[in-house]
């Protein structure tokens, strides 16, 4: 439990991450809803996927910053095990963020009240998507040598994945070819289980989302756990 | 190459998938096999029954997704990629039962086995490569240790060779010329007390003095002559070697007593000059080679130095050899380094060889550096 605690007193150390974690988020919660249009949500909420990418971001980056200073060799010669490190600082990063979906759905139902659908599913299928955007930003700087080449192409990718996934307008407005290419990111799925909650479709459709993202989640985390050293 | 062969299906995978129906159930099916690939990539050592378990995803999803019997092309790869194509066999079980047969299929099947078997030989003519390369590494450690303990054995002989002649000749001034000296002393004294009594036999003594040190003088002569080595060594050896070297003047400097350096020093520095010249001959520029043999208390310091190439690029390196990655270059480093010493190498400016050996004896009071 450790490296549990001084990954959370870590995270919330830094002033971006303290902008990230407590006052964009609820910045977002109070932006006004839109009627029509394809919005599902309250504009606020769709943004909010993109603040919840970034927040990943920012608390990985501790991650990269522990393997670029040689923290990681000298973790390696404690008897800590790599799995252990690595799943202490993700509970810890899931467990901020799980803190800071349940605040931000409760202050939007606070503001919005009916239009957020299902206060509880919405919640989990943006925890889902916090673990998926964690697992996401972990395989991305994992794949790359450089601290400057990772965080400068992750904070592009996120904004292309953001706009593909619907975090910036309707997925219903965007071209066939553009939809389908965005059901292969997971900011995709989050917004159709927020759909599927929204619309009250069959509740298979918003488990097929949560799957979707889980097994995303799972791939990430299987390309970015590797102990690269650099 | 079996990572980039799984992401090329999971590619085609998913052009399918793009192409045809965009169901979720097949971007499910997708992303299992995905995290089976990464998982086989991830562990080297995953089991290769899991290959059975890709299979059941295929057939689970193939009701709801008809492409999905492409998608055992994975399987099928991995079975032959793991040696076990018996693992394969539910693939076409799979196959018949469900009536899928068709040429695209039948080629993406026998090409993913195919594939994976040129993927678990190519592996195993890797594996067996690394060996021979762990194999002859091992071999070249050992040899290099080896020449070590040689090097270091013709310093302990040399050593031992040097005692052995001191001591051969200790025992011939001792047989010889001391047994001459001694009489003659004697004869000397006995002169001196006939004299004073102002007997007559005191000119016998002398001249039998005089004979006793003419023989000593005579066996002295003998004995140089004996020791004088027929080919030159040490700093002869040195200025034999400049002076033979014709292909660039040779300023040849010393600086020290240059007696203080023992045998198996000289047996350094006589092929590290060799070397420096040969190279500073081939490498670097036409003008004069500087050699400075300087001699202090506790180490002998050799330098070479032969300017750049008229033409050539302050800084620039001027030859894989003078880099100090030469053979013969190595060898010096492992000599020296024997020694107790080292041999560097700079080519910055073009050539210079500076090797420094250690003395082991300690420095008498006049040689000491200010």
């Amino acid at each position: 439990m450790t490296i549990l605690r001084f990954a959370l007193k870590r995270s919330v150390r830094s002033p971006a991450n303290i902008l990230l974690l407590c006052v964009v988020p609820v910045g977002v919660a109070f932006l006004p809803s839109v009627e029509g249009q394809g919005w599902t949500l309250p504009i606020g909420f769709h943004f909010y996927g993109m603040v919840v990418m970034f927040a990943a971001f920012l608390m990985v980056r501790s991650i990269v910053e522990d393997r670029l200073s040689g923290a990681l060799v000298r973790i390696g010669a404690a008897p800590v095990s790599h799995f252990r490190y690595l799943a202490e600082n993700l509970a810890a990063y899931g467990a901020l963020l799980l803190i800071q979906n349940a605040v931000v759905v409760g202050l939007g139902v606070l503001v919005h009240g009916t239009r957020i659908p299902s206060p509880f599913l919405l919640f989990v299928a943006y925890f889902c998507f916090s673990l998926t955007s964690i697992a996401f930003a972990l395989a991305w700087c994992s794949l790359f040598g450089r601290r400057d080449v990772a965080y400068g192409t992750l904070s592009s990718i996120i904004m292309v994945l953001s706009m593909l996934g619907g975090f910036y307008w309707p997925i219903a407005i965007m071209p066939e070819f553009m939809r389908r290419a965005a059901a292969v990111t997971p900011c995709y799925w989050m917004m159709e289980a927020a759909d599927a909650l929204a619309k009250g479709g069959p509740s298979w459709r918003f488990a097929l989302s949560l799957a979707v993202m889980l097994l995303f989640t799972v791939a990430f985390l299987l390309v970015g756990s590797r102990r690269r050293m650099e | 190459m079996a990572v980039l062969w799984r992401a090329l299906g999971i590619c085609l995978l998913s052009a399918l998938w793009f192409r045809g129906g965009f169901g979720a159930e097949a971007l499910v099916l997708i992303l299992l096999l995905a995290i089976l690939a990464i998982a086989r990539w991830r562990f080297p050592r995953f089991p290769a029954w899991t290959a059975l378990v890709d299979q059941a995803a295929c057939v689970a999803f193939l009701f709801l997704w008809p492409d999905a019997v492409f998608a055992l092309a994975l399987p099928a790869f991995d079975a032959a990629a793991a040696g076990a194509p018996w693992l394969a066999l539910p693939v076409l079980a799979i196959v018949t039962a469900a009536g899928s047969w068709s040429v695209p299929l039948a080629a993406a099947l026998t090409g993913a086995a195919l594939a994976g078997w040129a993927v678990r030989l190519w592996a195993a003519q890797v594996e067996s490569a690394r060996r021979d390369a762990d194999r002859d590494r091992r071999d070249r450690y050992d040899m290099e240790g080896l020449k070590g303990d040689l090097l270091a054995a013709n310093i302990r002989s040399a050593r031992m060779a040097e005692l052995a002649e001191r001591a051969r000749i200790a025992r011939d001034l001792h047989d010889h010329a001391g047994h001459e000296l001694t009489a003659a002393h004697l004869a000397l004294q006995a002169y001196g007390k006939l004299r004073e009594s102002g007997d007559p036999q005191a000119e016998e003594m002398l001249e039998q003095a005089r004979r006793r040190v003419g023989e000593g003088l005579e066996v002295l002569r003998a004995t140089v002559h004996g020791l004088t080595p027929r080919q030159a060594v040490g700093l002869g050896a040195f200025e034999e070697i400049c002076r033979r070297f014709t292909v660039r003047p040779v300023a040849f400097g010393v600086h020290g007593n240059t007696e203080r350096i023992p045998v198996h020093v000289w047996s350094v520095l006589e092929p590290c000059l060799k070397e420096a010249l040969a190279n500073g001959a081939r490498h670097a520029g036409t003008g004069r080679i500087d050699v400075n043999l300087d001699v202090g208390p506790r180490i002998v310091r050799l330098s070479v130095h032969n300017g750049p190439r008229p033409g050539a690029a302050p800084g620039a390196p001027v030859g894989a050899a003078s880099e100090g990655s030469g053979m013969g270059l190595r060898n010096l480093r492992q000599r020296a380094h024997a020694v107790g010493g080292s041999v560097s190498v700079d080519a910055s400016d073009g050539f210079r060889l500076v090797c420094v050996l250690p003395l082991d004896d300690a420095p008498s009071p006049g040689e000491a550096c200010p």
